[in-house]
């Protein structure tokens, strides 16, 4: 069975003032029907470009370079832009961070919601209209008929959100990227539109990349995650696994950030990563982490560090072999 | 004291840079020495400013003096043209060139004067209106809205014919007439400004009013401000020079270039020099100016999210 | 008893809004009525979503915003009868976002030393720059930033530049917007740790006010949760998070999303969005999203009750 995405060795450069930003080093991973991959990292640390990469909308002068860039069996680097059309909005969607500045705020709900149909399907009016008022439903916006005529400014950043999801379907497409979803949202509406994803991608059989810096929404939601550190992938798992026992530094410094009741004692200092990211410009070797972590030593500074995998699916970018980090965390 | 250079781990480390953002002293310089529209507004700026500071040792004649057996004489390209006289005469034996040397310091002073004029009205307006909001504002806006509902010519010529042309009184009524865009823009950015949250952390901090608008916001305005100013002064050269044209500027015998225009027109079937000569220095100073405008706004936009 | 570093007494904040073209002016209440108090030396979190009024209690407590009603006392002193100088001696703030709360156009030595320069305090140029070098130790920057700009600095750095600038002045109460939402995971941390270091080391009051819950129950001492204006449950953090007796707190709370792969997604059965401060809803303004709400809710606005040291604003709150 192929995966509905898969990318192999994916690179993005970004030509900047200051040299070749690589945005995205090397990045591997695949997506499954009615699975959630989550890619999960600090800001800077590649995962929006990559979602860019995949549905190439990079910005000018960025350059994409991946050994296999396939969705659903068509081969995604050799298509030209015209054929991304297709493809982009129909087959694979992206609903983005910010519901504010996301909805053109001179059209109504209804017209935006139609033309992301009509645009790609040869189907009437009120076809779109009937497809449109019946996702807003799904998605859970009452009165959904009257709802068509408003505009974006009408509505909270919660129904604007749904509104993006609802758009996002309106082609049923396989594949729906989320970048940072709810960021932007109330903490009681979070997790009533990550559910409200979770289920529509159940209903729709849809893969979804899901791609977020909060840990906490990661675990509920993903079935697997890929951590990123700038640019790299340093860690790939089942989220139980990569959450119970966490083998990447980077990985597990994340974690000890966290304030989690029950874990982390109020009043106590969290765990912090010393030190800045640094910006992935010019050329690169070793491991990226290395001027931040606790462990770090001379072999971190060799040529290429790959990702070593230790059973399907669950990989990691360390020198240090998994009984040695074992060790280093049991003494802590 | 100014010893904000930036830290920048070197690239052998393979870990890329650690910190790379210049100040924004150092971005501005940078994109100057690029900046063709810039460099070449400037160039034109300068030469026009030399030219009107060492006026006295360029000119070869004075610009005054008549010369009545030497009227008309054509520019050094025509027939019977002589380097005693590069650019001509006009018909009062005048030598133009010299004319138009001089002319450098009228439409220099009242463009920039004027410009001095209508920013501090059209600064002063907009940061009131920007800072304040409400009433202020609405105050604000009303005027603006009745300043750009008159023609800046037509009122500029009722007030000449009222109480007589003058370079005080064209200054004085072109730079109450001219800071409309000024007051536009200023408001606009100082309400963008008043939305970021330094300005209530100033105010926290216990600073007065008169601080934070001239310490806080001001500063913040300047990019915005130089460059309007600089492409009003084209505007109010351009002024000048029509009201000068129409009789109700600067009065002759003034070597302002639209004076020479007007003065040259009846004469422009056989000797189109005496107008295309002050108009193209008219030209080009505009066109310096404005390049220098817009590449100022490309010099100092700002980075973006940094 | 010592005097409360901060007092504040049912304050009130009405805005007059149009609410249409030709429909005259309607009242938003965005602050109905709120009392707190908060002793010195502890940490207040203030809670609650967009809309309920946190940030507007936050600008009167500094003075950035006239009380329509109510009173505020800073160490005792009434906010009235001091002048805007005095309360910014008191009362000081650190901003949510590092990228606009510093002017890009001063260098960091300005920005820090603003508050003892604006309020006359600061002596000649070495003094204050003596002070700025000491302070910027205190929270960890390294004397080499002085003067660089805001744009020469990452998110983290910028946000102890806020924090130096707030500190200066050893002020009564500092309080804090959402001091870490904009920061990543890891910045965060550094910046909660050099709170709470602070605090102990400098024996600061804070009012930390966010959304964040999890934050809140690291840092605070005694959370109040606020909606729609109004205070609806408030206790000491671990008796609040142990045992949240208002039907929202609870939604809340069932709503933050710790990193726990074991749980799936809550559902915190709110249902319908928030209501619209101009048009609140009658009696009890939670009752069209409670769970538990009948006609009474409806009809009659719940009183606050007082029991064992925790505030509740409801008809039928959670036993203690």
């Amino acid at each position: 069975m192929s995966a509905l995405l898969e990318v192999k060795s994916l690179n993005v450069d970004l030509p900047l003032p200051a040299g070749l930003l690589h945005a995205v080093r090397d990045v591997s991973f695949s997506v499954a029907k009615g699975e959630t991959l989550s890619l999960v990292g600090e800001s800077g640390c590649g995962k929006s470009m990559t979602a860019l990469a995949i549905m190439n909308l990079l910005p000018p002068g960025a350059i994409r370079r991946a050994e296999r860039l396939y969705f659903e069996s068509r081969n995604l680097m050799g298509a030209a832009g015209t054929d991304m059309i297709g493809i982009r909005g129909a087959r694979m969607s992206m609903i983005f961070q910010e519901p504010m500045t996301s909805l053109d705020p001179c059209y109504t709900i209804g017209n935006q919601l139609e033309e992301a149909l009509l645009e790609h399907r040869k189907v009437t009016k009120k076809e779109a209209r009937d497809r449109a008022v019946f996702l807003l439903e799904k998605v859970g916006i009452t009165g959904a008929a009257s709802r068509l005529k408003q505009y974006p400014h009408q509505l909270s950043g919660g129904l604007r959100q749904r509104v993006m999801i609802a758009m996002g379907l309106m082609c049923g497409p396989s594949l729906i990227i989320a970048d940072e979803p709810t960021t932007a949202l109330d903490v009681t509406i979070q997790a009533q539109i990550l559910a409200l994803l979770a289920s529509l991608q159940k209903e729709f059989d849809m893969g979804q990349i899901l791609i977020t810096h909060d840990l906490g929404v990661v675990s509920r939601v993903a079935d697997r995650l890929a951590v990123m550190y700038c640019g790299l992938v340093v860690e790939t798992g089942h989220t139980t696994e990569v959450f119970q026992n966490p083998i990447h530094p980077y990985t597990r410094g994340l974690m000890d950030c966290i304030p989690a009741p029950g874990k982390t004692k109020p009043g106590q200092e969290l765990g912090s990563i010393p030190g800045i990211v640094p910006t992935p410009i010019g050329d690169l070797w070793g491991c990226p982490f290395r001027n931040r972590c606790f462990l770090a030593h001379d072999a971190c500074s060799a040529k290429n560090i790959d990702l070593v995998e230790i059973a399907t699916g669950r990989s990691y970018r360390c020198v240090l072999g998994l009984d040695h980090l074992a060790a280093e965390y049991g003494r802590m | 004291m100014k010893t904000a250079e930036t830290v920048i781990e070197s690239t052998e480390s393979g870990l890329g840079l650690e910190v790379v953002f210049p100040t924004p002293g150092q971005i501005m310089r940078r994109r100057m020495t690029r900046h063709k529209g810039f460099l070449f507004g400037g160039g034109v700026l300068v030469l026009v400013l030399l030219m009107a500071i060492l006026a006295p040792v360029i000119a070869p004649h004075d610009p005054y003096h008549q010369e009545l057996t030497q009227r008309l004489i054509p520019p050094i390209w025509g027939e019977n043209g002589t380097w005693q006289h590069p650019l001509g005469t006009d018909n009062l034996g005048r030598d133009y060139f010299s004319r138009v040397v001089y002319g450098c310091r009228i439409s220099l002073l009242i463009g920039f004067a004027c410009v001095v004029i209508a920013a501090v009205i059209g600064a002063g307006l907009g940061l009131a209106a920007g800072y304040f909001g409400g009433r202020v504002d609405m105050f604000v806006s009303f005027i603006i809205t009745v300043r750009l509902a008159m023609p800046a010519v037509l009122v500029a010529v009722a007030v000449v014919a009222l109480i007589g042309g003058s370079m005080q009184i064209v200054i004085l009524t072109l730079g109450c007439l001219i800071w409309d865009r000024f007051a536009v823009v200023l408001r606009a950015t100082t309400q963008q400004i008043r939305s970021m949250d330094y300005i209530p952390a100033a105010q926290a901090a216990g600073c007065s009013t008169f601080w934070i608008v001239s310490r806080e916001i001001l500063p913040n305005l300047l990019n915005n401000l130089v460059v309007i100013a600089t492409l009003e002064v084209g505007r109010a050269i351009l002024l000048e020079a029509a009201l000068s044209f129409l009789g109700m500027g600067v009065q002759p015998p003034t070597p302002s270039w639209g004076l020479m225009i007007s003065e040259g027109k009846e004469f422009m079937l056989f000797d189109p020099y005496l107008i295309t000569i002050p108009g193209a220095a008219l030209f080009i100073l505009v066109l310096g100016m404005n390049l220098l405008g817009d590449g100022l706004r490309d010099v100092t936009a700002p980075e973006g999210k940094a | 008893m010592a005097e409360p570093a901060l007092r504040i007494e049912n304050v009130t904040k009405t805005y007059m809004v149009s609410a249409g073209a030709f429909k005259g002016r309607r009242a938003l209440k965005a602050v109905n009525g709120v009392s707190l108090t908060v002793p010195k030396g502890s940490v207040l979190g203030l809670v609650g979503e967009s809309g309920c009024g946190k940030t507007t209690v936050a600008k009167m407590v500094l003075g950035l915003e006239k009380m329509t009603g109510g009173e505020i006392f800073i160490a005792g002193k009434s906010m009235l009868s001091i002048g805007p100088k005095d309360i910014a001696r008191r009362v000081q703030p650190v901003f949510q976002d590092p990228y606009s709360s510093l002017n890009p156009r001063k260098s960091i030595a300005k920005i820090i030393s603003l508050p003892i320069r604006a309020l006359g305090l600061a002596g000649s140029r070495t003094e204050w720059e003596t002070k700025v070098d000491a302070i910027m130790e205190v929270v960890g920057l390294p004397p080499r930033l002085k003067h660089n700009y805001p744009n020469q600095l990452s998110g983290g750095q910028r946000q102890r530049v806020a924090v130096a600038r707030a500190l200066i002045m050893r002020p009564e109460v500092v309080l804090c917007d959402e001091p870490t939402s904009a920061l990543d995971v890891s910045v965060q941390a550094q910046i909660l740790n050099l709170l709470l270091n602070l605090r102990q080391e400098l024996n600061l009051t804070y009012v930390i006010i966010t959304h964040d819950l999890a934050v809140v129950e690291h840092m605070a001492t005694r959370v109040a949760v606020m909606y729609l204006g109004r205070i609806v449950e408030e206790a000491d953090t671990a008796a609040l998070f142990r045992r949240p007796r208002h039907p929202y707190t609870q939604a809340l709370l069932t709503s933050v999303l710790t990193p726990d792969p074991t749980l799936r997604l809550p559902d915190t059965h709110l249902g319908v969005a928030y209501p619209n401060p101009i048009d609140p809803p009658s009696g009890c303004t939670f009752h069209p999203r409670c769970p538990k709400a009948d006609d009474k809710c409806a009809a009659v606005a719940p009183q606050p009750v007082v029991e064992s040291d925790r505030l509740v604003e409801c008809h039928y709150p959670d036993s203690l």
